[in-house]
């Protein structure tokens, strides 16, 4: 629409034009300028939203079109990469925490029973068959297996077990069936151990996260008074509107 | 005594300004934002009640940000 409008020859109904910009601007920028207007009455008046909102409306007023469209189309282009990298990253994550296993085959008296890993207790046997991931770490009681450690080390080839190996959780058995003493509980087992690394990691901030999120609080309100004050002491002494605006042709 | 809840965020300067708040009010000791794992975690003062300071916390979130969401 924006491609249109700029190339109907309109200036010679320069009310009809202004009116048939506003609907794309409004399209692309409602958003923005109700978020800068919740700001102001939420007393959090400069912020992004509010220093696009008053160059889009200084543009518009001026006759500037299509810039002030340009700044809320580029700006919700950039939310738009901005949700699909945060959305990769949280996908990544969810996809880390596949590594916990559900449940876990205790052995009982002869009988295998489908339970809570939460339940099995040290010294306990469990047996794993093959394609099932190893739900807690211990000791390969009987079997010979080999196992793919790939999600928890990176390693590609798969790692043989015997009778005597120590096993951890979050690695996939592949070949043959194992029956494994425990010798963690589930909490304590390398997988939970990782997930939970992963999960509290985001609560310590780097120095650098914790530089930038001080320096975000001054910087936008920095840049609007900087650009108010350009504005009014810009122009020099006696700043004369009609003479600062750009002249169309 | 420490809580988890879940929350919806869309960037992370409004995660941050969320962290900001929740810390700024009456019976929380400290809250951590989770941004990634769309987390919040706030540890409570003695005797604070979580269900009405959690309330407050919620509403002074979405003065600072209107999108946030906070699931009690």
């Amino acid at each position: 629409m924006l491609v249109i409008l700029f190339i109907l020859p309109l200036d010679d109904y320069p009310i009809v034009r202004f009116l048939l910009f506003l609907i794309p601007y409004f399209t692309v920028g409602y958003d923005i300028l109700r978020k800068a207007f919740k700001g102001i009455l939420n007393h959090q008046v400069f912020d992004e939203c509010f220093l696009m909102a008053v160059a889009t409306i200084g543009a518009m007023i001026l006759g500037e079109y299509t810039e002030g469209v340009a700044v809320m189309l580029f700006y919700q282009i950039g939310e738009l990469f901005q949700s699909i990298a945060v959305g990769k990253s949280r996908r990544s994550i969810s996809d880390l925490m596949d590594i916990r296993p559900d449940y876990a085959n205790l052995e009982q008296d002869g009988e295998v029973e489908k339970v809570d890993p939460d339940e099995v207790e040290v010294g306990s046997i469990i047996v794993i068959r093959p394609g099932e991931k190893v739900p807690i770490d211990g000791i390969v009681v009987e079997g010979n297996s080999s196992l793919n450690t790939s999600a928890l080390t990176g390693e590609s080839l798969p790692r043989d077990v015997k009778p005597g190996d120590e096993i951890i959780s979050g690695s996939v058995n592949m070949s043959g069936l194992l029956r494994v003493e425990t010798t963690k509980e589930f909490d304590e087992s390398t997988a939970s151990k990782i997930l939970e690394l992963v999960e509290n990691a985001g609560e310590r901030k780097a120095k650098s996260e914790q530089f930038i999120t001080k320096f975000a609080r001054w910087y936008t309100p920095a840049v609007c008074y900087s650009a108010l004050a350009l504005a009014i002491l810009g122009p020099g002494r006696s700043p004369s509107w009609s003479s600062a605006a750009p002249a169309r042709s | 005594m420490k809580k988890t809840y879940k929350i919806d965020v869309d960037c992370a300067n409004c995660a941050n300004k969320m962290e900001q708040a929740a810390k700024k009010t009456e019976g929380v000791k400290d809250a951590t934002v989770n941004f990634m794992a769309l987390k919040m975690k706030v540890e409570f003062e003695d005797g604070a009640e979580p269900a009405a300071v959690m309330q407050e916390v919620r509403k002074n979130c979405k003065i600072v940000e209107d999108d946030c969401e906070i699931f009690l």
